[in-house]
């Protein structure tokens, strides 16, 4: 062990005080860095996951559900009402010009069922023409859905073979689905005829008088829309909402682009946060190092009498800063860890916005730059305080104390 | 080895005052010889330390040179001048020098290890402070933490410490201010003994009895130094 690192070692363990002290605001830096970097990554890596769920370039609901279950809410909060667009209206759709493919989706809101403790959002799709879930399910299954299956949500708490009752009768979960952070995670999926059979089931057991003169087989919670090459969004968009009164056409973008600004509120918010933190940190390491700088200039004054070199010096802060900086960010770090993982539903849920925990090679990219960060920061503080101290004459210091 | 001043002056600025600029040291020349004590006396404030801190390159003159072995110390770069300060100089600075963090042990044997680990060197360098340990009375204390002993416990480790890589230029600064008469003499003796073997040492004392020691002695007056004769 060099020199200036076992004099580091001994000034660290014989002021305890000085060494917690600087070890705290380690950790208070480096925990900030870690937390507000993986808590503004979740929220753009939500984002992208939704926008890839998302997958149509219009969605259209019935108006009666307006106030209820926006598509907002049916996306986002997985919150869906039990509205339905008639096969009138779907026909009218479909015969709009520019749009190139029209795939409906059929929602239910189950009152019981034996894997939930809360309601739980069903979504039947239509394999012939859906372009928006099924890209997403078949990373998890590749089969044909029989009509006694269901597909699960990442949060739902079933596992791949179990059987769920809905409405009294039983459905073997066929798969899981990778997580979303959105709505869609708490979400059942099934085929059309699938639902269909649940919502007749649920007519009978008399859950609900929602479907009371609605033909069940025919109608529609929301139809996606892709729009043909050449055409624009918001031209069809307005083309179905002025000529079909019973529906409400939004551009799928807009809602991106509707929760892209609630997110960089969000982000821009915790990036300040996170900023001011870390230049709280660079002043008061900087006022400790400064506190502190006093009682090392007589120890450096006597390390010179004997024949320390500047260099040497620096040396000696460099390694303290290093040591101090490395224990302070690996507790920050962990203790930052433990809490975005286990504070991850609470967050989401405060949030209400789309919330997806980063990966495993994304979080250790977290980790290693937020060390780098804290104590790089550290050492060159204590570098600039150190030189403050090395270019003046020994004789002065000396003299300081005396 | 020989140590020579050249027209050397310091310069300080008070604090308050008519004229706020003074010379703490007055322009002198001045040599250090080989294998002799040399003394300094003077008042409290005449400019001894700042004239020995001078000598032992640890404060930059206002004006003139330090040459030591040839080389003019204050124009050696930083590392340059630090290591031949660890070889050549043991500067005994005024007051308690102690480095809160290590032993006495410890402490003394820092010059030892501040420049290159060799094992050996270290284990003998070990044997002979324990040896002047015991010369000086502190045997004991090896193991204790500076902040256990007493102001002249602490003063004779310094002067230990300084004397470990048996330098040819020593410089104390009142060596032996917190000490009993005793240990004053023994601190005395270990310093004329090193001269006889040809360290050049040079004393600083306003303490009439270490008269007998000295080879050499000059007066510093107001920053005037000046040869003394008794
Ligand atoms: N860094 C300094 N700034 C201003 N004045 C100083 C400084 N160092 C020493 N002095 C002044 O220079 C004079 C000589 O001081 P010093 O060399 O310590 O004297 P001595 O060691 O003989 O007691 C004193 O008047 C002291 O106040
Ligand atoms: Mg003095």
């Amino acid at each position: 062990m060099s020199l200036a690192s076992s004099l580091a070692s001994k000034n660290i363990s014989r002021k305890l005080s000085r060494s917690i002290l600087m070890t705290v605001v380690v950790i208070f830096l480096s925990f900030t860095l870690f937390a507000g970097s993986f808590l503004i990554l979740s929220l753009q890596r939500g984002l992208k996951s939704y926008r890839e769920r998302l997958g149509a370039d219009i969605v259209v609901i019935p108006n009666s559900s307006k106030g209820h279950g926006s598509v907002d809410d049916i996306f986002l909060q997985g919150i869906t009402g039990n509205y339905y667009i008639s096969a009138k209206d779907i026909a009218k759709i479909e015969a709009v010009e520019g749009i190139e493919q029209v795939s409906r989706q059929f929602y239910l809101t189950s009152a019981k069922a034996s894997c939930c403790s809360s309601r739980i959002q069903i979504i039947g799709i239509d394999p012939e023409t859906d372009f928006t879930i099924q890209p997403w399910i078949s990373n998890n299954y590749k089969g044909t859905l029989a009509a006694d299956e269901i597909i699960v949500g990442n949060s739902v708490s079933a596992a791949v073979s179990d059987h769920v009752k809905f409405y009294g009768r039983s459905y073997r979960v066929a798969a899981k689905l990778d997580r979303t952070g959105t709505g869609l995670d708490s979400a059942v999926f099934t085929g059309m005829d699938t639902i269909r059979q649940m919502a007749e089931d649920a007519g009978n057991l008399m859950e609900t008088d929602a479907f009371t003169g609605v033909n069940i087989k025919d109608c529609a919670s929301a139809v996606l829309i892709k729009v043909k090459d050449g055409y624009q969004i918001s031209d069809v968009t307005d083309d179905i909402n002025i000529h079909i009164t019973k529906v409400q056409a939004t551009s799928a973008r807009s809602m991106i682009s509707d929760i892209a600004d609630g997110l960089g509120n969000v982000s821009g918010i915790i990036g300040f946060l996170v900023v001011l933190v870390f230049i709280l940190a660079i002043v008061i390491l900087a006022v400790v190092y400064a506190l502190l700088s006093n009682e090392r200039r007589k120890e450096f004054a006597v390390l010179r009498t004997i024949g320390a070199s500047g260099k040497m010096l620096s040396g000696v802060m460099s390694f303290e800063a290093l040591y101090i900086g490395s224990a302070g960010s690996v507790i920050g770090i962990i203790l930052a860890l433990i809490l975005s993982y286990s504070l991850e539903s609470s967050i989401k849920d405060s949030l209400e916005l789309p919330y997806l925990i980063p990966d495993v090679p994304a979080v250790i990219l977290i980790i290693l730059l937020t060390f780098l960060i804290a104590v790089l920061t550290g050492i060159v503080i204590s570098f600039i305080s150190a030189g403050k101290i090395v270019r003046k004459d020994t004789g002065l210091l000396l003299r300081e104390e005396n | 080895m020989e140590l020579r001043c050249e027209n050397i002056s310091r310069l300080f600025l008070r604090g308050s005052g008519e004229s706020n600029v003074f010379y703490a040291v007055k322009p002198s020349d001045f040599i250090l010889c080989e294998g002799k004590v040399t003394e300094i006396i003077g008042r409290s404030g005449s400019g001894k330390t700042t004239f020995i801190n001078m000598l032992s390159g640890l404060l930059t003159p206002s004006e003139g040179k330090v040459i030591v072995d040839g080389k003019d110390l204050y124009s050696m770069s930083d590392e340059d001048r630090s290591l031949f300060r660890n070889k050549h100089i043991g500067m005994i600075p005024q007051g308690q020098t102690a480095l809160g963090s290590l032993t006495v042990l410890e402490n003394i044997l820092l010059p030892v290890r501040m420049y290159g680990d060799n094992e050996d060197r270290l284990r003998s360098c070990s044997n002979k402070a324990i040896e002047l340990m015991e010369r000086l009375g502190i045997k004991e204390l090896e193991e204790v933490f500076p902040k256990e002993l007493s102001g002249g416990e602490n003063r004779r480790m310094a002067i230990i410490r300084a004397l470990i890589n048996d330098p040819e230029i020593i410089i104390a600064d009142e060596p032996t201010g917190n000490l009993d008469d005793k240990t004053t003499a023994d601190v005395l003796d270990l310093l004329k003994e090193r001269s006889v073997k040809g360290s050049s040492v040079l004393i600083v004392t306003h303490e009439k009895e270490a008269f007998n020691y000295a080879d050499i002695i000059y007066r510093m007056d107001a920053g005037d130094i000046r040869s003394y004769n008794v």
